[in-house]
């Protein structure tokens, strides 16, 4: 988490004799005083980073300080604000909250950058809508990741930070609204009284819109068909992530990466090329005659979208297959996932099922094999056969959980995932603890509570 | 470049005047520009409701605070039989007006919630997204009935949700203006999710519409419950679309998409003029009518001002300086 890595380092300086102030309840920063310093380099993720380690904080008018690493002193308002009151809750810790301009300013660390623990209101939504000096107003539709909505009518006014669009044109919002429901995170509709502003200093990428696709078919025979594209690179094959019982954002759903780039000549009218296609069965382990849902989403080279397509999630329920041989003994599969031989058996392993499913021929056992693709498929990125083919738990020299040396991104999903957001953790030598906590948080990690 | 945490260390009105207001509004709300598909005649729109800022009986509460979120009515419901329902929560309660009068109040537990739809004969189901997220079901009289918790592995965030959804089998919640997740019986008891590739249910189906660009919305039927999705129509919009304000089933099984656009932004400092229309389109897909609804540029956030009723009526609930304003289009 950026969040805490932060206030470990905040920590480190002071101990190192720096100048960063940490912590002190007691510590507001003055306006003004550095008002001339040059807006600080930061990117779009760090602002949203530090915007989201502030939800769930309370309301705080006039006020905008909160503790990243940890929500334990949420702090309490009551009333209708300005003429409303807050304290520190619970009892006995420091008082944490913000209104809607002192968390902008904290995410966006105008003036200067500085811990969201130390106490600071520089400005309000009247800087924010009519002064230019840490940053300036765009146009509506040239909104991006970190930027910010804001009205002020002269004498009232709002200001909320932009995530993304959702597909009915909701904004995705991290704001303080008010004293009744605190500092949040959810999508709302922005209406005309609203103007766009950008931080200075944040690094402009190039457009990239949203890949699309369709979920088209479930079924238990026929598996799960669809397509995907992203508008950006229309000839190139994309991810699709399938996953069961939960959204993407579900720690506890069943995750399949596919790539979309099935041959599928239909497509060229629509998306004009026809390598988009997409197709899996469904795994063995759903069709137990449950209810199961099924997710899936196209993501774009750049990470930056992950889209779910039209026809999805569905609710489908297939009967259990066979999964023993006739003398309730569950097949064993007749060689190793690893080595090339006959198509295995989908029911073999739970590394030969997830393979298989990407991948039908390789548990086709009178047209197919297990080819060197399967193989393949086995080394690569799935997570059931994870450490499979390199002899061992994990292809990791560790558990991405447990602190230790350096781990490469590419031994697991969970590494690469990381790694990609803290690259320290690839390229220090070390996995810290903050390494093995970001993969406890982390959607692609399987740490366990 | 480094991460951020990685470079820390470097950083040293009375009634009279609000209904002349409304109806001026009303009479200079726009049309919307050409889009390419038919405009209709003039539309049949019908002032069901006018009430003023304020607590006492027939008022809507509203807050405006001075560095946060203003808030009025953040929703509404209307019956069988025209009267609507308005989540007057500001206030803790429910006011219920027929005939342009108000015909009941009913208490609320003080809340912040966003949506509302109509419980059993008489009562009411209130969405809260903010923790602890939850559907409240009260009876007619206001007393709690059940509660249900919102978190699941099908909902995972419930702060993303986007609307409340009242069918024949239960509740839905949709998320993220995508998709539908049935999360309550009709009698407000607890379902083990399940969800529906669209915004709309109606018949045997579901609708749903995805902006396909900034001036297209791309609409699809759902057959259910296999849920395979076939394009219905593209409609088109001669301005950006700023948001999807309804997608429903018409009384005929046609489709009814409510869309607020807004004009092109030259200046960064000038905040663009929105507008807003309703679709209306036949089975089949063809646009039979383009209706101009009447917009307000309000700062107060409204979670659903645009409903379909359950007299097959699209309701449009106005935000104004000086109050609240419902009106009735008959599609």
């Amino acid at each position: 988490m950026s969040a805490l890595r932060l206030l470990c380092a905040a920590a480190l300086a002071l101990l190192a004799g720096c100048t960063v102030e940490v912590g002190d309840p007691a510590e507001t920063e003055a306006l003004g005083s550095v008002e001339e310093a040059v807006t600080q380099a930061m990117t779009r993720d760090e602002i949203l980073a530090l915007a989201a380690s502030g939800v769930g904080y309370s309301y705080w008018w006039g006020h905008g300080r909160w503790d990243p690493a940890s929500h334990d002193y949420p702090g309490k308002c009551s009333g209708s604000c300005s003429k409303c009151s807050h304290w520190a809750a619970p009892k006995g810790g420091p008082e944490y909250g913000a209104d809607c301009s002192g968390f902008v300013a904290q995410a966006w660390q105008v003036p200067t950058a500085g811990s969201p623990k130390v106490d600071r209101h520089p400005y309000s939504t009247y800087n924010f809508r009519y002064e230019k000096t840490h940053w300036y107003p765009i146009k509506k539709s040239e909104l991006k990741a970190g930027d910010a909505l804001v009205y002020n009518t002269g004498t009232k006014g709002h200001i909320a930070l932009f995530q993304s669009w959702t597909g009915g044109g909701k904004a995705m919002a991290y704001e303080c609204s008010g004293c009744k429901v605190g500092c949040i995170h959810k999508p709302r509709s922005f209406g005309s009284s609203y103007i766009a502003i950008r931080r200075k200093g944040v690094e402009d990428e190039p457009k990239n819109d949203p890949p699309k696709g369709q979920l088209e078919k479930v079924s238990c025979d026929g598996g799960i068909q669809g397509f995907a594209q992203d508008p950006d690179a229309p000839k190139e094959a994309i991810d699709v992530v399938l996953t069961f019982d939960g959204p993407i954002t579900s720690k506890t759903a069943t995750r399949l990466t596919l790539k979309a780039g099935e041959n599928r000549p239909d497509l060229v009218k629509k998306l004009g090329s026809a390598n988009h296609g997409f197709s899996a069965a469904i795994p063995v382990s759903l069709k137990d005659g449950k209810k199961h849902t099924i997710y899936a989403y196209a993501v774009d080279d750049a990470g930056e979208h992950t889209k779910l397509l039209v026809g999805a999630p569905r609710s489908s329920s297939c009967g259990a297959p066979p999964a023993t041989k006739a003398d309730g003994v569950p097949h064993a599969c007749g060689h190793g996932e690893c080595q090339t031989g006959a198509a295995l058996t989908k029911d073999c392993s739970p590394c030969a099922d997830q393979v298989c499913i990407l991948r039908p021929s390789c548990c086709d056992t009178v047209n197919g094999k297990w080819d060197a693709t399967c193989v393949d498929l086995a080394g690569e990125t799935i997570q059931a056969c994870r450490g499979v083919c390199a002899g061992g738990p994990s292809s990791c020299a560790h558990s991405e959980c447990e602190a230790g040396g350096a781990l490469s991104a590419t031994c697991s999903e969970c590494a690469a995932h990381v790694c990609k957001r803290d690259p320290f953790c690839c390229s220090s030598g070390k996995w810290d603890w903050i390494c093995a906590k970001e993969a406890k948080e982390d959607p692609w990690c399987s740490c366990g509570s | 470049m480094q991460p951020f945490h990685r470079r820390f260390r470097a950083w040293g009105m009375g009634r009279c005047s609000l209904g002349l207001a409304l109806l001026l509004a009303l009479a200079c709300s726009k049309q919307p520009k050409a889009g390419t598909g038919p405009t209709s005649e003039a539309p049949a729109v019908t002032p069901v409701l006018e009430a003023g800022w304020g607590k006492s009986d027939g008022q809507l509460g509203q807050n405006v605070p001075e560095e946060g979120l203003p808030e009025g009515p953040k929703s509404f419901v209307a019956d069988a039989s025209g009267a609507v329902h308005v989540l007057d929560q500001e206030n803790a309660r429910i006011q219920k007006f027929a005939g342009g009068k108000l015909a009941a109040s009913v208490g609320i537990p003080a809340r912040a919630f966003d949506d509302v739809e109509l419980f059993g004969s008489a009562g009411y189901a209130l969405l809260d997204v903010h923790a602890p997220a939850a559907i409240v079901f009260v009876d007619g009289s206001g007393a709690l009935a059940s509660e249900l918790a919102l978190e699941s592995a099908e909902v995972p965030e419930p702060s993303l949700i986007t609307g409340l959804a009242r069918s024949d089998d239960g509740y839905y919640v949709e998320l993220s203006d995508d998709y539908l997740v049935r999360v309550a019986d009709a009698g407000g008891k607890s379902v083990a999710p399940s969800v529906v590739p669209g915004q709309a249910l109606g018949g045997s189906g579901a609708l749903k519409a995805e902006l396909s660009d900034p001036r297209h919305f791309g609409l699809y039927r759902v057959a259910l419950p296999e849920g395979d999705p076939s394009p219905l129509a593209e409609v088109a919009f001669a301005e950006r679309v700023a948001r999807r304000t309804l997608l429903a089933f018409s009384k005929g099984g046609g489709t009814l998409l409510g869309v607020v656009t807004e004009s092109e932004q030259t200046d960064p400092e000038t905040p663009p003029s929105e507008s807003a229309s309703l679709v209306v389109l036949d089975t089949a897909g063809q646009e039979k009518h383009r209706i101009a609804l009447p917009h307000a540029s309000s700062v107060e956030d409204t979670f659903r001002s645009v409903k379909r009723g359950d007299d097959g009526n699209v309701y449009v609930m106005k935000v104004a300086p000086t109050g609240v304003q419902i009106v009735k289009v008959t599609p």
